[in-house]
């Protein structure tokens, strides 16, 4: 297990300010059934339980909104129950854009990475509160694309899924397979993150 | 604070005919048996329903985020894509699609592109008839037709054998026959040969009968 989840770390999240859309537990959820099924979800359920905390999966609105630790402890838990590698983290969030009511929404309107590039912030609004996506560079001509993300330090965990995240958005638009790297991380003393997608 | 709170129950209510309405296209979804999809204007797969998880055998999250030529044969897609761009609409396109297993299903495939309030073409609504089991009595109609053809033509066959057998048979039933006119025809002509022969014996008997009775009265004269 790459990262720890216990009682402080959670509180230490749940004490964090913002909030995003329960679309995202929407997609963990798809991800625990689909990996583990109903067992699996009960066990991340019980996981967080044990925390002095409640995550009912099934009962998440899509467009409510619920407190951004729980994001990260949701992840956690799902990491934990899976003993899931930073790789298989990062699958994790290239599985969220297949199943994500929102960004099919947005997707339908998406012809070029360059779309997406210009849309990131908009789709980054339709899920946080927190946080500032920012279209940083985009080279058509050596096909890269630097995305920055500011005001979110949530926890590492997300970085990862990020990753996977981003870079699935972008494969969906493009039909092509990408590289992604996270080339800033104010988890390691940056002033943001910045993630560097290639095709 | 009166306009903040009317605002947030304002929203607070449309968040809930969002959730309702959310629900009610998902389950719409869901429900129909039809395999349905939507696809980007790179066709890209970006919604599947359980109808279609089901004909090709694989989870949503395998079809999601994939080219449609996994599903569709590549030189089909084109050719429905180019359809449904110029057309807007293709209404039963037959082709087959391939399942996990990767054995063929043969459809038949509608789509319809979706365009923005503007005009703009944003994607394209798939939908798939599966043929399989037309198909099958389609064949199941096709075998019937050919056991019919091969029984209709064992029986042709032994009409004609029977015909022949037939005609043989009349043929050799008339030469009989034939022979028999002859043979009657040649006792007639007998019959008939010694009919005449007795009328002119007949004749003869009584010329000889005058003759003998001139003579004798000759005789009697001269006495």
């Amino acid at each position: 297990m790459i990262f720890e989840l216990d009682k402080k770390t959670a509180d230490d999240l749940m004490s964090i300010d913002g909030e995003m859309k329960g679309v995202v537990f929407k997609t963990d959820e798809k991800f625990i059934l689909n990996k583990g099924g109903e067992e699996k979800l009960k066990e991340v359920e019980e996981e967080i339980k044990n925390l002095g905390y409640s995550l009912k999966y099934r009962e998440i609105g899509n467009f409510k909104f619920y407190p951004i630790g729980m994001r990260a402890i949701s992840l956690l838990a799902i990491a934990k129950v899976f003993d899931l590698n930073e790789e298989q983290i990062k699958e994790m969030g290239s599985f969220a854009p297949k199943t994500s009511l929102v960004i099919k929404f947005f997707m339908q309107h998406f012809f070029s990475v360059k779309e997406v590039f210009d849309k990131a912030s908009n789709i980054w609004e339709k899920h946080y509160m927190i946080g500032k996506m920012k279209p940083k560079e985009f080279d058509e001509k050596n096909k890269i694309v630097n995305l920055q993300l500011e005001e979110f330090n949530v926890h590492p965990i997300l970085c990862i899924y990020l990753s996977g995240y981003f870079s699935k958005i972008c494969e969906i638009t493009i039909n092509k397979p990408v590289k992604i790297e996270e080339i800033k991380c104010s988890f390691k003393g940056d002033p943001y993150h910045e993630y560097q997608i290639k095709w | 604070m009166v306009e903040k709170n009317n605002n947030e129950r304002k929203i607070s209510i449309l968040l809930e005919d969002l959730s309702s309405l959310e629900s009610y296209t998902q389950e719409l979804f869901a429900f129909t048996p039809l395999p349905l999809f939507f696809v980007s204007p790179n066709g890209v797969i970006l919604e599947a329903n359980p109808a279609l998880e089901k004909i090709t055998g694989k989870g949503a999250y395998e079809i999601v985020g994939e080219p449609v030529e996994t599903i569709i044969e590549k030189e089909k897609t084109e050719k429905i894509l180019k359809d449904t761009f110029e057309k807007e609409i293709v209404f039963k396109d037959e082709t087959t699609i391939t399942n996990k297993e990767g054995e063929k299903v043969p459809v038949n495939v509608f789509a319809q592109a979706r365009k923005t309030k503007e005009g703009r073409k944003v994607g394209y609504f798939f939908s798939l008839i599966d043929l399989t089991e037309s198909k099958k009595k389609e064949e199941k109609l096709e075998e019937f037709g050919q056991v019919l053809e091969v029984k209709v033509a064992a029986k042709t066959r032994e009409l004609k054998r029977f015909n022949e057998e037939l005609e043989e048979k009349i043929r050799e039933r008339t030469e009989e026959l034939e022979e028999k006119v002859k043979e009657l025809e040649k006792i007639n002509r007998l019959m008939l040969g010694r009919e005449l022969k007795m009328v002119s014996l007949k004749e003869q008997l009584k010329e000889a009968q005058e003759e003998i009775n001139k003579i004798k009265e000759r005789e009697g004269h001269e006495k």
